[in-house]
């Protein structure tokens, strides 16, 4: 049997929140939790397999938004608040299940779970998360990736390519400050690819990209070996294609493993199970119910009631899915490599935050899976697709398909009925940034500073987080104002500039709002060539 | 966060239509007054259409359909019965004779494939790391990569079965064609109910037919097994469902 490789990559992304926001927002909530439960776990995943001498190779993409939060102090200093308020409760849990011979245990889980947590942060990460990631990469054992800007939705923007140009570079230059090198690969938002987007990632010195199954296997021309190989772009950018099993495997609603019984049920927080009185310091100020992060339920089946969580049982779980996960992948291999000049290749793209926020015992599955992958050597190796593409520079070339990972596959989910009215605008303030880019070629003082703020509120309004949270009327209400807000800056930014008078004043409070990408020049981004990185 | 209302509109005439998916196209558009005014007046009686017209090419015989539209909605969905064309979109106003006085005309759209390709071309390319030029190279022949054997090979694993090794190369048209009409007849197919063991053991993981040993086309097997839109999601999700989930 001919051996293979598994290229693993997860894709960390979050939308910007701004910290003028609440201290205590919602929105905020969203970084604090994956924080705690994915961001944090999956670095002490990787130091314990380091620790233990375990070889791997792992791609990871963080976003230039969610780079942007982890690198900034004050919302460090937030989440240290709301991670010791949060240790606080499991004491108090611990007190009030003292009795309770099931739940007992459980409350002293989250207590160490949490302290560990706190531990890791405060004093082996210092609280610079990007920088333990940075220092993965640098150690050989993480390839981190860049993504556009602000995870903007290419294939829908392409209308105008300054657009798709701007968000691609800022993303790259973002990267560049963050991990101090080039990118060799590029996350598409959702997948997003459309016919062209290569050439504009080549400009940039972008190696290789992933689409999902389809972006590969409905290519032109018909490519040889599916998804088990890249293809090379027109451009010469490599596309390496997602991987369906292993997909299905982890995420299939009916037989995906995070689905098991035996795994801790997500929606049973005690932010909600508990008497308000009690629970009311640690959810949201208005009174609001939101999860804490402590749940004591296993899965059990379909609908109510759920039993306790058995830590054990779901140790076992991860483990023995690991397992599967790792046999069906030498099976896959087996399978394939009888029809292949070369080694097969198998890439399982997830989005980060299925481990651990999701999934609760997700990094423990990924433990798992990476040692037992180490003791196959033989068959299987985990790679990187720049480790995939020294081994293999010649690939065929063909034209990916118009694709994303979204529901059908296509663009449905960021363009339907909810949510279409946004694009007229978005479009409409793509061209006329495009207009302002010729007008000022050079800009200076605080018109620099005006256009640079205006294309910060542009590249904000195109996150493709806004679309898809109207989409699936979930905070839709939030989303809807979050673009409106940012493209009403951009038009009273660009009155300014044109009108010569800017309020410096209202320039600043809008600078320390939208506070990302401050040492970027945003705006030049949006011409064709004098934005060089 | 304040309320702030957006530009109903920009002033400026213009025609957009992008792909929702291979069947389905959204064109959304702005007319400027004046100019509607002008047409109008020039067109007489008539009515509203969207023109998809097929192909890359502006040429008169190049095919093409009218849909009827309300030029007040500004924006329009329309159904395709065919993937993977590419249209020039005209909106404009068409008299009762036939004619079509043009507002304003789109951006060219292709819409994506929903098949795979039939037929393997192989064109190889090279791409060096350090230099961005892709270059050309013959295409290789199957089983000499020298680089296969650098990981040690298996001595414990049985060797696969000759008799499952399909010929190669395996690129004929023909052959390819026959497997995607099966792969095709296949992607019709519901997969079982996945069957609960015990209520403890849910999703132990069994043997499923994943991959096929004797199938031979590569392309034509991931495409069957493509389920889309496996991703999560922004983070927040969760917490809207779970309201929503204890509301109902």
């Amino acid at each position: 049997m001919k051996p293979g490789y598994l290229a693993l990559v997860l894709h960390a992304h979050l939308p910007f929140v701004r910290e003028i926001e609440d201290d205590d927002s919602l929105q905020q909530h969203w970084l604090f939790e994956a924080i705690t439960e994915t961001y944090i776990p999956l670095l002490l995943v990787f130091d314990n397999l380091i620790r233990d001498r375990i070889d791997f190779r792992l791609t990871f993409s963080i976003t230039p938004t969610l780079a942007s939060m982890l690198g900034n102090p004050l919302l460090q200093s937030r989440y240290l608040v709301r991670l010791e308020r949060l240790i606080e409760l499991t004491d108090k849990e611990v007190t009030r299940t003292r009795t309770d011979p099931q739940f007992a245990p459980l409350a002293r889980m989250y207590q160490a779970l949490f302290g560990s947590i706190h531990e890791a942060f405060v004093h082996r990460y210092k609280k610079d998360l990007l920088g333990a990631f940075h220092r993965l990469q640098t150690l050989g054992y993480l390839e981190i990736i860049a993504s556009a800007a602000t995870h903007g939705y290419l294939p829908l923007l392409a209308v105008n390519e300054a657009a798709v140009r701007a968000q691609i570079k800022v993303g790259v230059e973002q990267y560049r400050q963050s991990f101090g090198r080039m990118p060799a690969g590029f996350w598409l938002p959702e997948c997003g690819y459309f016919s062209g987007v290569d050439a504009l990632l080549d400009e940039v010195g972008i190696r290789f990209t992933i689409l999902e199954t389809h972006g590969i296997t409905r290519a032109h021309e018909r490519p040889r070996y599916g998804v088990h190989a890249p293809v090379h772009c027109p451009s010469g950018v490599a596309a390496f294609g997602r991987d369906p099993d292993s997909s299905r495997q982890v995420w299939s609603a009916g037989d995906g493993y995070p689905g098991d019984y035996d795994y801790r049920e997500f929606y049973r927080d005690i932010g909600y199970d508990l008497d308000h009185d009690y629970i009311k310091p640690y959810i949201l100020p208005s009174g609001v119910r939101i999860d804490t992060g402590i749940k004591y339920h296993r899965i059990t089946g379909k609908g109510d009631p759920k039993d306790p969580y058995v830590p054990e049982w779901a140790e076992r779980k991860a483990e023995i899915h690991a397992e599967h996960f790792l046999d069906e992948q030498i099976k896959q291999i087996e399978c394939s490599g009888r029809l292949m000049d070369r080694k097969p290749l198998t890439v399982a793209p997830y989005d980060a935050e299925l481990f651990g926020h999701w999934w609760f015992e997700g990094p423990r599955w990924l433990d798992h899976l990476i040692r037992k992958t180490a003791a196959r050597q033989d068959v299987i190796r985990l790679v990187t697709p720049s480790d995939y593409l020294s081994e293999h520079p010649v690939n065929q070339t063909c034209t990916p398909c118009d694709s994303s990972w979204g529901y059908k596959g296509y663009n449905e989910v960021w363009l339907n009925g909810k949510n279409d009215w946004i694009y007229p605008h978005l479009h409409a303030a793509g061209l006329m940034i495009e207009d302002l880019a010729a007008r000022y070629p050079a800009p200076k003082g605080s018109a620099l500073r005006t256009l640079n703020q205006a294309a910060r509120e542009l590249l904000l309004a195109q996150a493709s987080d806004w679309a898809f949270m109207i989409s699936s009327g979930q905070m839709e209400d939030y989303a809807s104002r979050r673009i409106k807000s940012h493209l009403a800056h951009f038009h009273r930014l660009k009155e300014q500039v044109e009108s010569g008078v800017v309020d410096q004043e209202w320039l600043e409070s809008i600078e320390k709002q939208d506070n990302i990408f401050r040492e970027i020049e945003t705006f030049a981004a949006f011409r064709v060539s004098s934005f060089e990185i | 966060m304040d309320e702030y209302n957006l530009p109903e509109s920009y002033g400026k005439t213009r025609l957009v239509v992008l792909a929702v998916d291979p069947y389905l196209i959204h064109a959304y558009w702005e007319i400027a007054p004046p100019e509607l005014d002008e047409a109008s007046r020039h067109a007489g009686k008539s009515k509203a259409v969207l023109r998809f017209t097929k192909g890359t090419n502006q040429d008169e015989h190049a095919d093409w359909f009218d849909v009827d539209i309300d030029l007040q909605s500004r924006n329009w969905y329309v159904h395709l019965w065919s993937a993977e064309e590419s249209y020039r979109v005209d909106l404009g106003l068409k008299r009762s004779d036939g004619t079509l006085i043009r507002l304003v005309p789109s951006q060219l759209v292709l819409m994506p494939r929903s098949l795979p390709a039939p037929e393997i071309d192989q064109r190889p390319t090279r791409v060096d790391p350090t230099e961005r030029r892709a270059e050309t190279v013959p295409v290789p022949s199957p089983q000499q990569d020298p680089q296969q054997e650098t990981i040690a090979p298996l001595s414990n694993l049985p060797e696969p079965d000759a008799r499952l090794v399909p010929p190669l190369p395996i690129d004929s048209a023909k052959i390819t064609r026959e497997q995607i009409k099966t792969a095709y007849a296949s992607r019709q197919w519901r997969r079982e109910p996945f069957e609960v063991e015990s209520p403890r053991t849910g999703n132990t993981p069994t043997e499923r037919p994943a991959t096929d040993p004797t199938a031979t086309d590569l392309t034509a097997m991931d495409e069957t097994k493509l389920t889309t839109g496996l991703f999560s999601g922004p983070l927040q999700s969760s917490h809207t469902k779970k309201q929503s989930d204890r509301e109902e």
